[in-house]
C-alpha cells in the first residue's frame, strides 16, 4: 500500500467505516511509514466520530400515517369503478351512497317506464289479463332497456360478496350495502313478475334464484360466517354470475 | 408465487393488494431510507414517496424481466433518496464551515470521557460535508463505505454501469480527503 491509498483509508475511517481487512492493511503501512503514522495520529480525533447506526437504534416508523398519505394520493386517484367494485371494505361511502342513488334511480325509471308500458290505471303486474300489452312485448321492451344494467348491477354485488373473504365490512358501509341488496330484490320481483309472461323457463329460474338470493344477503347476520359460507357455496353452485353474463351477452330478449 | 398474485392483483387495482405489498414491504423500505438519512422523519418521508412512486407506476414492473418487486422497489427508493439528498444539498450550500476550525478546538480541549460540544460539532461537520457532495456520490459512498456493500451490487441497485460506481467514489473521496487535507498538513 502507498501513501495515497493511506490517505484513502483514512478519509474513509472519518467519513465511513474500516473492513477490518482495511484496518489491517492501514496498520502495516503505518508501522513502516513516519509520515502517514503522523497523519493518523491527527486524524484520530475525528475517527468514530458518526453515530454508528444499528438496527436497534432505527425507530419505529409510523406506518399507519404514512399509508394515509400514500393511501390518499394512490388511490384517490383511481377510477370511479375501481374504486366501486374493488372490495367493499376500502370503498369510501360517498362513492357508495352515489351508486346506491343511482341504482335507485335506475329503479324508479324503470317502473315508470313498466307502467307506461302496461298502460294508465294500472296497478298490477299481471300481463295476462284483457286490455294488457302482448307479455312478450312487454318483457321485451323491459329488458332491452333494463336487463343488461340489472345484470351488470347485480354481478359486482355477487363477486364481491363471494370475493369478501372474511373481512369485516364497516357498520357505514353494511347499512348502504344493504340498502343496494333491497333495491336489487326490488328489481328482481319486478323483473321475475314481467318474466312469468315471457315462457322463458330458464330466465325465470335465475330469477326465482336471484329472489332468494338476495332475500338471505339482505338477511344475513354479518357475524354469522358459517351461514355467508354456506350462501356463497349456494351461489357459485348455481353459477349465478356466470349465468347472469350469459343472459347479458347472449341474449336480447326473454 | 404469493407476492406475485399480490403484484397482479395491484396492477389489476385492488386496493386491498396495495396494502398488502405495503404491509410486506413499508418497514424494509424505511430502514434503507433510514440507513441512509439517519432521520426517522426524513426515512418516512422517503418512504412514503417511494411508494406512491412505485403504485403509480405499477404498471410498468414486468415480470418477464426476472425483476423481483422487491429489487424494483429498492431502485425506487434510492432514487427518492438521491432527490432527497439533492433538496438537501442545495438547501445547506452556503452553511460551510472549515472543519480545519473544528478540529483546533477539539485539540485544544483535554481528553474527556463525555463527548463535547466541539466533538458534536465536529460529527455534524462530518455529516455536513457528506450531504454537501452530489447526491449521487453521497449515496455511493454511503453504500460503500458504510453498509460496506460490493461495488457489483451498488451497480445493480442504481442500475449502472460498476465502472460509474467506481468514478463516483473516487470522486466523492477526492472531494472528502480535501477537507482532511488542511488538517494533515499542520506542523
Amino acid at each position: 500500500m502507498n501513501c495515497q491509498e493511506t490517505h484513502d483509508l483514512l478519509t474513509i475511517a472519518v467519513y465511513g467505516r474500516l473492513t477490518s481487512s482495511q484496518k489491517e492493511e492501514l496498520q502495516a503501512h503505518l508501522q513502516t511509514c513516519p509520515e502517514c503514522a503522523a497523519k493518523y495520529e491527527k486524524t484520530v480525533p475525528l475517527m468514530d466520530l458518526r453515530s454508528e447506526v444499528t438496527d436497534i437504534d432505527i425507530p419505529e416508523p409510523d406506518l399507519e400515517r404514512s399509508w394515509d398519505v400514500i393511501s390518499e394520493k394512490v388511490l384517490g386517484h383511481r377510477s370511479f369503478l375501481q374504486r366501486l367494485f374493488g372490495t367493499w371494505a376500502q370503498i369510501p361511502t360517498r362513492k357508495w351512497a352515489l351508486a346506491a342513488c343511482s341504482l335507485l334511480a335506475v329503479f324508479v325509471l324503470g317502473y315508470f317506464a313498466g307502467r307506461q308500458v302496461l298502460g294508465p290505471g294500472r296497478s298490477d303486474l299481471g300481463l295476462g289479463g284483457a286490455g294488457s300489452a302482448p307479455a312478450g312485448e312487454v318483457v321485451a321492451v323491459y329488458s332491452d332497456t333494463s336487463f343488461t344494467e340489472y345484470a351488470d348491477s347485480l354481478r359486482p354485488v355477487l363477486v364481491s360478496f363471494l370475493n369478501r373473504d372474511g373481512v369485516e365490512t364497516p357498520e357505514a358501509l353494511r347499512v348502504l350495502e344493504q340498502q343496494l341488496v333491497s333495491d336489487m330484490l326490488v328489481r328482481t320481483r319486478l323483473l321475475k313478475d314481467l318474466a312469468y309472461g315471457s315462457e322463458d323457463e330458464s330466465l325465470l329460474e335465475l330469477l326465482q334464484d336471484m329472489e332468494f338470493i338476495l332475500m338471505s344477503l339482505r338477511n344475513l347476520d354479518p357475524t354469522d360466517r358459517d351461514s355467508a359460507q354456506h350462501l356463497a357455496g349456494l351461489i357459485r353452485e348455481k353459477k349465478v354470475p356466470l349465468r347472469l353474463q350469459e343472459f347479458r351477452s347472449a341474449r336480447s330478449t326473454f | 408465487m404469493k407476492q406475485d398474485m399480490t403484484v397482479i392483483l395491484a396492477k389489476e387495482g385492488h386496493p386491498d393488494a396495495f396494502r398488502k405489498l405495503y404491509e410486506e414491504h413499508g418497514h424494509r423500505i424505511y430502514r434503507i431510507a433510514f440507513r441512509h438519512t439517519q432521520s426517522q422523519q426524513d426515512a418516512e418521508d422517503i418512504m412514503q414517496e417511494t411508494f406512491i412512486k412505485a403504485f403509480k407506476r405499477i404498471d410498468t414492473f414486468k415480470f418477464q424481466l426476472a425483476q423481483s418487486f422487491s429489487a424494483w422497489l429498492n431502485t425506487i427508493c434510492l432514487n427518492c433518496t438521491i432527490d432527497h439528498f439533492r433538496r438537501q444539498r442545495s438547501k445547506r450550500q452556503d452553511r460551510q464551515v472549515s472543519l480545519t476550525d473544528l478540529y483546533n478546538e477539539l485539540h485544544t480541549h483535554n481528553p474527556s470521557p463525555e463527548k463535547t460540544i466541539e466533538t458534536e460539532q465536529a460529527a455534524e461537520h462530518i455529516r455536513e460535508s457528506l450531504a454537501l457532495l452530489p447526491a449521487k456520490q453521497r449515496l455511493i459512498f454511503e453504500m460503500r463505505y458504510h453498509q460496506q456493500l460490493p461495488i457489483k451490487d451498488i451497480a445493480h441497485d442504481l442500475q449502472c454501469s460498476q465502472s460509474t460506481v467506481k468514478t463516483q467514489i473516487f470522486r466523492a473521496q477526492r472531494r472528502l480527503r480535501k477537507t482532511l487535507e488542511p488538517i494533515w498538513g499542520k506542523p
